[in-house]
């Protein structure tokens, strides 16, 4: 399998729909009682889009993201990648866990080759994407220690590069950054912004904060619950860099609060 | 740990130290006759002839080496056999429900059996040596490896199992780069468990009259009344279970990575 290594430092972002999710459901059933998680999810992500999926608790966002990624099949629905039918989970759809879901047993390092490894490129050629991805994090200086050396942020930044250096083509982050202090969380944000601006992947990220979804995205999506469904999709005007203390910034926030508590 | 101060280092040795102290108190005064323990002196000079006298010069001299050969070859064996089928065999009851339930009520059913039970018929099938105790040290070595890869098998991250398949990884390199791993403090506890119990079922093994072993020259001093032969042997087994211990700990941290950097 080869999958394309560099990384594109410019890539047009093309008004083309990558993925393409229709009417996608599912029933948990509850002590007999079925109950809709989600129901009748639809919607478009163009190649390169950022989209915030936001939503309260319980309304389905992650169980959105874990379909997405293949890791349960929804009860009716499909999904298209790229005009391929998704099933299981695979290194094209790469996922960001909220949680810690690194090798504790291996180093930064280590984590970081661990998706390149046992795909026929040579030792050399991992090597050299190690270190190149180990820098596009900042992270040389910590290659040898092991994640419970190192900062929830760091932690989060070796996750992030173990699923870019396979290049998938959307980026699913499943609330990444909902278990740092505030202040790593805007660097870590920041951070992501630099880095999708020199990779520009497709990214859907689920996040229960209004404020980091206005940082974000170029879209977001606001999901009701009771059945979990998508209730606004909302274009995110603002320009670039965004500036968090802006009075369009908060009349943005404000707007989705409003908009939450309907 | 090392930093800490000379003192904090001795820890380990204070009771040992006491109690030898006490003993050799108990025998110099007499307060406990030679006959149910020996002097100390006498212990360490029936060991010297034990482990370095030239084979013939007295009962027991120099036999240590085989006994210890054949002792060492049995316990090898055993626990050989039952890490090998414990192990695998405990992941897969950790990970695959219908495993664990074909395998769960004939395990614990054969474990409530206690292990010096199976000794008369495995006398009857096996005869006596080699081949009864490395069935009775595989039989019960096996539960705790068994029950722990099973445990570990089952306590792993289902998120560390999604993190490997969404970048890609098959089955076969999740098993062996990301299971194993992260079961293997599990793993290793019931490794060690399952030595520590190898050399308690060797010993019952060997008491059945086996011409060699470290087991049957206890058994074999009693029979003509060496007591101090009897404790020479309980200390070099101790020792040598202590050793081995040691050796499987570091075998396993030099071939995993997981073994090594488990805090």
């Amino acid at each position: 399998m080869s999958t394309r290594l560099k990384i594109v430092s410019v890539q047009p972002v093309q008004p083309v729909a990558a993925l393409f999710i229709e009417g996608i459901s599912i029933i948990f059933r509850v002590n007999q009682t079925p109950f809709h998680a989600l129901e009748n999810i639809n919607f478009q992500a163009g190649t390169g889009e950022l989209i915030c999926i936001l939503g309260p608790s319980g309304c389905g966002k992650s169980t959105l993201l874990k379909i997405l990624s293949g890791f349960i099949p929804p009860s009716a629905g499909r999904i298209t990648l790229n005009g391929l039918p998704v099933f299981l989970p695979g290194p094209d759809r790469c996922v960001v866990f909220q949680e810690d879901a690194l090798f504790p047993w291996l180093t930064v390092a280590e984590n970081i080759a661990f998706g390149l490894k046992g795909r026929g490129f040579g030792s050399r050629s991992v090597r050299q994407e190690t270190e190149r991805f180990l820098s596009l994090v900042n992270l040389e200086a910590f290659r040898d220690y092991l994640p419970r050396e190192i900062s929830g942020g760091m932690k989060q930044r070796v996750a992030l590069a173990r699923v870019l250096i396979l290049n998938p083509k959307v980026l699913l982050m499943d609330e990444p950054f909902a278990a740092l202090d505030a202040q790593t969380r805007e660097e870590m944000q920041n951070f992501l912004l630099t880095l999708w601006k020199k990779l520009s992947h497709t990214i859907l990220f689920v996040t229960h904060d209004v404020t980091e979804a206005v940082t974000l995205a170029d879209r977001i999506l606001v999901m009701g619950k009771n059945p979990g469904r998508i209730c606004h999709d909302i274009a995110v005007t603002l320009k670039r860099p965004r500036m968090r203390e802006s009075d369009a910034f908060h009349r943005h926030c404000k707007h989705l609060y409003a908009l939450l508590r309907t | 740990m090392n930093d800490r101060p000379k003192l904090y280092q001795l820890l380990p040795w204070i009771i040992p130290g006491g109690f030898l102290t006490v003993w050799f108190m108990v025998s110099e005064t007499g307060w406990i006759p030679g006959y149910l323990l020996p002097h100390p002196k006498d212990i360490s000079k029936t060991g010297y002839t034990y482990i370095f006298g030239l084979a013939g010069d007295g009962p027991y001299a120099g036999r240590f080496l085989t006994d210890a050969t054949a002792s060492l070859l049995r316990v090898a064996m055993g626990f050989s056999l039952a890490a090998s089928v414990g192990v695998p065999l405990g992941m897969f009851s950790g990970r695959l429900d219908w495993v664990e339930k074909l395998l769960s009520l004939s395990v614990n059913g054969v474990r409530a059996v206690p292990g010096i039970s199976w000794l008369p018929l495995s006398l009857v099938w096996f005869g006596i040596g080699m081949k009864t105790t490395v069935f009775l040290v595989s039989l019960a070595a096996f539960f705790p490896i068994y029950l722990n890869a099973a445990a570990g098998a089952r306590a792993v991250s289902p998120i560390l199992l999604q993190a490997g398949a969404m970048m890609g990884v098959g089955r076969i390199r999740s098993t062996f780069a990301i299971l194993i791993p992260a079961a293997m403090s599990h793993l290793m506890a019931g490794l060690r468990l399952g030595l520590g119990v190898s050399w308690a079922y060797l010993v019952l093994g060997e008491l059945t009259g086996v011409p060699n072993g470290l087991g049957a020259v206890i058994m074999d001093a009693r029979m003509s009344g060496r007591i101090d032969v009897i404790i020479v042997g309980i200390v070099l087994i101790a020792l040598l279970g202590q050793s081995s211990d040691y050796l499987l700990r570091s075998l396993l941290r030099m071939l995993f990575k997981s073994a090594r950097r488990t805090p």
